[in-house]
């Protein structure tokens, strides 16, 4: 009984250590370098445009006070402010990115190759095979949206720490960029992953779309949520709400459609 | 020919089979006992669709097929005794033989009631060990194809389901899968799709044909001219 249950956990291992392997870690890789690049940038963009006065009355979001970055003399940096606002939504992108960049191996081969064919004439039922893909490329997506999270916080505070500027985080900043980040890396990878399965076509490099078109269902909601920090400040966490809801439901929606999509005779040649 | 090998190990009636809703083969009617039977036809005649429908990888559109006692249906236990090795390679091309077939010793450990040969045993049994530490993608189709054989003989099925396991392979790699075959067909049931009429004759005791839409059981007796004869009518 224990081995019975204990059977999907060792598909999903099996089917993410092999992902790991295939990548050689790129996911990970991928997640750290531009997460710790975010949080240097966040930092360093701004150069002396921080100086230049009325920039608070130009950009009114930062006076929101949803984050707030402060030279040793207590003046706000606005432009650093803004750039630290826009992280959220920005690593929220980049997660979409790399997750659009790295699932579509988890598939690849079995679908190109003979795998899935083996695969589907095991005694495995077709909707716990299709679930052990999507938990495999759920767990590969979580960590790196970890790792860049990490990468971004220690990089971000040994950034500020060196230039010497304070920074105020408000609960709705933390909010929106675990909510942003971690939705729109979740729907990526949902969405890449339908589009691995069921239309296995489009993963091919050939002339045409190249995938473009799910590529774009993936990454676009996340570019979407730009107006979440930047133009609701004063209603972020009811945004928020909204984002991770819709998020949530589509992603339901994506994995039934998936899940009822899943057959053979999409995924093999004839 | 012995009682033993007289058991009927597959049987299909009025059996339909396809993609979507299109029939490739219908009214698809045999049986398969134990030993090798070869399986040909022409290009594109359905050989493959009807092997993964025996195997289960695709639904029949209509009738009825069954494996060792049992339909093979989804998630069926009857499919942890039946191996299939398709025309492809099942193994990953960016890893190695070694990391492949921990995965599918990890995958197949999960099957209900397996018992897993050691990767160890299945390595010298398919001389695999200058090889394992070599990417798949290196692999010439013959060492691939040997890996693959190691992967299928990971849970020993008795039923074993091959789709043209010898095509590109170099006349010793042939001649070895040959004779592997012939010692698998001794005690289990084994079906492979081939294009070479003189070796399903040298190597089968049975031999289906597929011409037209339908299948045709040649049985033992049967010699090169019947076997073009039965092929040459599906035009």
């Amino acid at each position: 009984m224990s081995a019975m249950q204990s059977s999907p956990r060792r598909r999903i291992s099996a089917l993410t250590k092999r992902a790991w392997l295939q990548q050689r870690s790129t996911a990970l890789w991928l997640a750290l370098i531009i997460g710790g690049i975010s949080g240097v940038l966040a930092f360093v963009t701004a150069g002396g445009i921080n100086g230049v006065t009325e920039l608070s009355d130009l950009i009114p979001s930062v006076a929101a006070g949803m984050v707030s970055v402060r030279d040793a003399n207590g003046e706000l940096q606005t432009i650093t402010s803004y750039m630290l606002l826009m992280m959220p939504v920005f690593l929220g992108v980049l997660v979409a990115m790399i997750a659009t960049l790295t699932l579509p191996g988890i598939v690849a081969d079995d679908v190109s190759g003979g795998g899935i064919e083996v695969l589907l004439a095991s005694p495995i039922p077709r909707r716990s095979l299709f679930s052990a893909y999507l938990a495999a490329g759920l767990t590969l997506t979580a960590a790196s949206w970890i790792v860049a999270l990490v990468s971004f916080a220690v990089t971000a505070t040994a950034t500020a720490t060196i230039l010497g500027v304070s920074v105020t985080l408000t609960v709705p900043f933390i909010a929106a960029l675990i909510v942003l980040s971690l939705s729109m890396g979740v729907w990526s990878a949902v969405a890449t992953l339908f589009g691995a399965l069921l239309y296995p076509g489009s993963q091919e490099s050939k002339a045409g779309m190249n995938g473009g078109p799910i590529r774009l269902l993936a990454l676009a909601p996340s570019l979407l949520t730009v107006p979440s920090v930047l133009f609701l400040a004063e209603w972020v966490l009811p945004a928020l709400g909204g984002v991770l809801l819709l998020t949530v439901l589509a992603t339901f929606l994506m994995i039934r459609l998936t899940a009822r999509g899943f057959r053979s005779t999409r995924v093999l040649s004839s | 020919m012995s009682a033993h090998e007289h058991v009927v190990t597959a049987h299909a009636s009025d059996l339909v089979v396809g993609y979507g809703d299109t029939a490739v083969l219908s009214s698809v009617n045999f049986e398969l006992r134990r030993g090798v039977t070869a399986l040909l036809g022409r290009n594109g005649g359905g050989k493959t669709t009807l092997m993964r429908t025996i195997c289960g990888v695709i639904r029949a559109l209509g009738g009825k097929c069954t494996v060792l006692g049992a339909q093979v249906a989804d998630g069926a236990a009857v499919r942890s005794r039946v191996g299939y090795l398709g025309h492809e390679s099942a193994l990953a091309s960016a890893l190695t033989v070694q990391q492949n077939l921990e995965f599918w010793r990890d995958i197949t450990s999960t099957y209900p009631g397996a018992i897993l040969a050691p990767i160890a045993e299945l390595v010298e049994r398919f001389d695999l060990s200058p090889l394992l530490s070599k990417r798949v993608k290196s692999l010439s189709r013959g060492q691939q194809r040997r890996a693959d054989l190691a992967r299928l003989a990971m849970t020993d099925p008795e039923f074993v389901v091959l789709d043209e396991p010898l095509t590109g392979l170099d006349p010793v790699y042939a001649a070895r899968t040959r004779e592997l075959l012939r010692t698998w067909g001794e005690t289990r049931t084994v079906l492979y799709s081939t294009h070479s009429v003189p070796e399903a004759l040298e190597l089968a005791r049975d031999h289906l044909a597929v011409t037209g839409t339908s299948v045709v059981a040649l049985g033992a007796d049967v010699t090169e001219s019947m076997i073009l004869d039965v092929l040459e009518s599906d035009r």
